[in-house]
């Protein structure tokens, strides 16, 4: 049984806009909050959260910036664009496209079963 | 509107980001470990406030984020371009390779500069005379205007209809309807220009009013002429290059309006040019322009002329050529004389030494091409024998998984580093001998200026070159590594094949053409500085200048009578003549004249001369007698060529010719055929007639001095100044010296080609010997086992060299059949080039043979010394 870590990973881009979208924050902050949201159901590995944000950085959706925490250490706070709204929005509108047509095909199933 | 501005905004980012990855690696990478460093240190400070201790928050934290040095190298991946990193990569890689193999890379980078080198030497003169445009406004929109045969002054065969008349150029300026100004110029011959101090002799360009203004040029200080100047009752002007102008007034500004004295006569100076303007004479450039006269519809000049014409906006070349032929028609329908008209873009070369010089460019660009495929052939030769040395290492790479794509992409990159390295020695070879080249010394009249600032169009071919060497010196002897079996590569048996001895054949071939084609030539100019046709040894040549108005017909007779007479008096002299056009030194263009004789007709080119010339140059007098001084108009000398085409078989002497005047000339002597001109032509048909018939403007005393030329080198020119201080005398120097200058390029043509044949005999040498060699190392252990079993040294080489004399037996034979091919088309292009000159062909197989010997023998002899039990005991990698 995969965790479902794997299955979001391809809309790990969502999450992050997501999330993004809501205040600015740095990637420790990101990760936290991802747990946080989803119970822990969704343990991003450190170690793709950063690629990820990096991609959305270099595709021009998200900006990063070095400003000081709350404890004042230099850290990179990424922030969503413009264009990266208009992106959220894309794949908010993908996302409910595939979840609606998945879970009627996980419907049928049990009904055929039943 | 927002959008756009968004979206632009977001590609804005994502460049600049990109361009950080690029070129502020350093920065990059700093901000990715601070990035993971936060990272990790909020984690620990986090789990400590969850109640762990400091030591255990921080090892935790550490864990839960993973291998560190993983996940930065996934984020330089996102962050810096790939690519950036792989060629950077790739490069480090090869050059670490190259530098391992120093000899290989050194040949190879030395051999390419030669290559590319030559080649772009070749270009920059081509580009220099042959493309570059004439320094005007909208040079595009200009054309030359030329009657046929414009070439043939340099062909030496001039023919009635060659240039165009005065009279003509002023029909055509004025009924054609396609220019909208055509303007007329010639070069001029040197005239005394004076000013403060003693008379000097510099060629005055003429050119008609409306020159400068047709060019688009404009004066730097003071005016151009316009087409008022040279009209009846103007004042007479000249305007100064900036050459001129620093040379005659120290670049004082003050020059304009200044009165200069041109033949003797006042004229103002108008203006000065701008200093970048060259003129329309490549590769001279003119001192002094002056107009030329033009009273009541006819043009106060009497030679041919150069025309230049600018299209009218939306004309193009051929409704210009028609628009003239047509003009060209209804004058030849008027007076009989057949006219014809050629047009050509304006380049700043003047198309009279167009074809000329494109042949020798043409000649040039195929040896440099030939250089080139050598040094590429000579370069994959060498390159498919390191990639036979290299075939177990990337035997090892293909089968640790490197994709042959990637080995492939490697091997290139390693050909690029050469092509590169070796471009850029051979580009800046190049410079340095087109610098070095266009320092020498001419002695012509004009000052000498040959353009060869680097544009971009030397830079484009040099890159191109360089390309296409990559191309073929790289990409063959990959493809031929990669498809080399691995586990014959593993067990390190790899000879050259078939590829290797096509290459060292194709070498050997070309080598040989081209090393023959280099004698052929050589031998040939040889053999026209032997047969200049008359004894030009120690004597001297002295033009004088008489093109002043002041000098009519008579006053010239009369001067020129004068100074022959004194010089011929003078001690040390044994014989003096006068003579329009010193033989194969063609300072004046000869007049050619139309000939009767009974019914048969034919134009014929016609020199004047004093008696004594044929004494002065030891040209044998053959039947009847040279002029006496009293011969007038009546009286001709012609040659044999003449006396054959007139009358086959006859005695020319006594017979009679008419000219197109009807007017009759009695032959009074026939001479030996002598070169009328210096491309090794046969003798064309000649008449001589009494220079005193008409002196022309310039005419030359030749002086043939008892013993050592210099006491009466200045002679002429103290005679001559003596009678009119006004008057000086130019050209003066050994006519040997003079014919050498006209032979010169020619024999520049020679050496260069001599040189390009060495250079690729040195190349064939070095593909030659690089095969022995890896050949004799592959053998190690084969020769080793031989010289146990008691095999002679001699057995050994034999052995080793009997593959490589078939491979050189082959190219010769192939290069020599190429050779002839290439000589008969010399031969076609320049005359005198004979296509079967044995003795070259010989000289040059045999000049082969003994450096492919050598260089085959050499690894041999080296191959046989082994030691056997060194050998046999280490294994073959020594």
């Amino acid at each position: 049984m995969s965790r479902p870590a794997d299955f979001v990973q391809g809309t790990l881009d969502l999450l992050l806009l997501k999330i993004l979208a809501l205040e600015p924050l740095h990637g420790w902050a990101i990760s936290q909050r991802l747990n946080q949201v989803s119970d822990d159901v969704l343990q991003v590995s450190d170690g793709s959260l950063y690629p990820a944000l990096h991609k959305l950085e270099q595709e021009g959706w998200v900006r990063a910036e070095w400003r000081a925490t709350e404890n004042n250490r230099r850290a990179k706070f990424y922030s969503l664009t413009r264009p990266g709204r208009k992106q959220l929005e894309r794949e908010t509108a993908d996302w409910k496209r595939l979840s609606s047509a998945i879970s009627s095909v996980v419907q049928l199933r049990e009904t055929c079963e039943t | 509107m927002r959008d756009m501005m968004a979206s632009f905004e977001r590609w804005w980012y994502a460049i600049r980001l990109r361009a950080r990855g690029l070129f502020r690696r350093g920065a990059v990478e700093r901000e990715i470990d601070e990035e993971v460093r936060f990272h990790i240190d909020q984690q620990a400070a986090h789990l400590a406030s969850q109640g762990l201790t400091p030591e255990e928050a921080a090892r935790t934290a550490q864990r839960q984020f993973g291998n560190t040095v993983a996940a930065r190298e996934r984020l330089r991946e996102v962050d810096i371009p790939f690519y950036v990193d792989l060629w950077w990569h790739e490069v480090r890689f090869a050059c670490r390779q190259l530098l391992r193999s120093p000899l290989y890379s050194f040949v190879t980078v030395l051999a390419l500069a030669i290559g590319v080198g030559a080649n772009v030497t070749i270009f920059s003169f081509v580009n220099g005379w042959l493309l570059r445009p004439i320094d005007a406004r909208e040079p595009d929109r200009l054309l030359r205007i030329a009657g046929p045969g414009f070439d043939s002054i340099a062909a030496g065969a001039i023919d009635s209809e060659a240039h165009i008349r005065p009279a003509d150029y002023l029909e055509y300026r004025d009924r054609n309807r396609t220019f909208s100004a055509i303007a007329a110029s010639h070069p001029g011959g040197p005239t005394g220009v004076r000013w403060r101090g003693p008379v000097e002799m510099i060629p005055v360009t003429v050119v008609t009013g409306n020159y400068f203004e047709m060019l688009g040029i404009s004066a730097a200080l003071g005016r151009t002429l316009t087409s008022a100047d040279g009209r009846f009752g103007a004042r007479e002007v000249v305007v100064l290059t900036d050459a001129g102008w620093r040379r005659f007034f120290g670049a004082d500004p003050d020059a304009v309006g200044t009165t200069i004295f041109v033949d003797g006569i006042p004229h103002v100076v108008a203006g000065v040019l701008p200093s970048w303007f060259t003129g329309t004479y490549a590769p001279l450039v003119p001192q002094i322009y002056r107009p030329i006269g033009e009273r009541g519809g006819t043009l106060a000049f009497d030679t041919s002329l150069h025309l230049i014409g600018r299209l009218k906006p939306g004309a193009t070349a051929e409704q210009a050529r028609r628009d003239l032929t047509d003009i060209a028609k209804e004058l030849a329908d008027r007076d009989g004389r057949q006219r014809a008209i050629e047009i050509f873009p304006a380049r700043s070369l003047p198309p009279f030494m167009l074809t000329t010089m494109t042949a020798l460019a043409a000649m040039f660009g195929i040896i440099v091409v030939v250089l080139l495929l050598v040094t590429c052939d000579n370069i994959a030769i060498l390159t498919t024998l390191r990639s036979a040395a290299r075939a177990r290492e990337i035997a090892i790479r293909l089968s640790l998984g490197a994709s042959r794509r990637r080995v492939l992409f490697q091997l290139l990159v390693e050909s690029a580093v050469l092509c590169v390295a070796g471009g850029g020695v051979g580009t800046f070879i190049a410079f340095a001998t087109a610098r070095f080249a266009t320092r020498f010394y001419v002695p012509v009249p004009m000052p000498f200026a040959v353009t060869f600032t680097p544009d971009w169009r030397v830079a484009a071919f040099a890159i191109a070159v360089s390309g296409l060497a990559l191309l073929l010196c790289g990409f063959m002897p990959a493809r031929k590594t990669l498809a080399s079996d691995l586990m014959q590569a593993v067990r390190r048996v790899v000879t050259p094949g078939g590829v290797q001895a096509q290459l060292v054949i194709t070498q050997v071939a070309l080598s040989t053409a081209l090393l023959v084609a280099a004698t052929v030539l050589t031998h040939s100019v040889q053999t026209w500085v032997v047969e200049a046709g008359f004894a030009s040894h120690n004597v001297v040549m002295s033009t004088v200048a008489l093109g002043s108005p002041r000098y009519t017909v008579e006053r010239r007779q009369r001067l020129l009578e004068d100074a022959l007479e004194r010089i011929r008096r003078t001690p040390g002299v044994v014989s003096a003549t006068l003579v329009a056009n010193v033989p194969a030194a063609n300072n004046a263009p000869l007049n050619p004249m139309r000939l009767r004789s009974g019914s048969y007709e034919q134009s014929v080119q016609v020199n004047l001369a004093s008696s004594g010339l044929f004494a002065t140059l030891g040209i044998h007098v053959l039947a009847g007698r040279d002029f006496s001084d009293s011969d007038r108009m009546a009286s001709g000398i012609v040659n044999e060529a003449l006396a054959r085409a007139f009358w086959p078989g006859q005695n020319p002497v006594g017979q009679t010719v008419e000219d197109d005047r009807g007017a009759r000339i009695e032959v009074v002597g026939m001479v030996r055929d002598h070169e009328a001109s210096l491309a090794g032509a046969p003798a064309s048909p000649l008449l001589y007639r009494p220079i005193w018939i008409d002196p022309p403007a310039a005419p030359t005393f030749l002086l043939k001095p008892g013993g050592d030329p210099r006491p009466v080198m200045g002679l002429a020119g103290a005679v001559i100044s003596e009678l009119d201080p006004d008057l000086a005398t130019y050209n003066v120097m050994l006519l040997d010296d003079r014919l050498n200058l006209a032979r010169g390029v020619h024999r520049a043509g020679a050496i260069a080609s001599g040189a390009f044949g060495s250079l690729a005999l040195l190349l064939g040498a070095i593909g030659i010997y690089g095969t022995m060699a890896f050949i004799a190392q592959q053998r190690k252990r084969d020769i080793a086992l031989r010289v146990a079993l008691g095999a002679s040294t001699r057995e050994v080489i034999r052995s080793l060299t009997g593959r490589s004399v078939r491979w050189t037996a082959t190219g010769v034979g192939v290069g020599l059949a190429l050779a002839s091919v290439g000589a008969l088309a010399l031969s076609r292009m320049l005359r005198g080039v004979s296509p079967w000159d044995l003795p070259a062909f010989a000289v040059a197989t045999a000049v082969v043979l003994a450096v492919a010997f050598t260089a085959s023998y050499m690894p041999a002899r080296r191959a046989s010394g082994i030691n056997p039990a060194v050998v046999l005991r280490d294994g073959n990698e020594v």
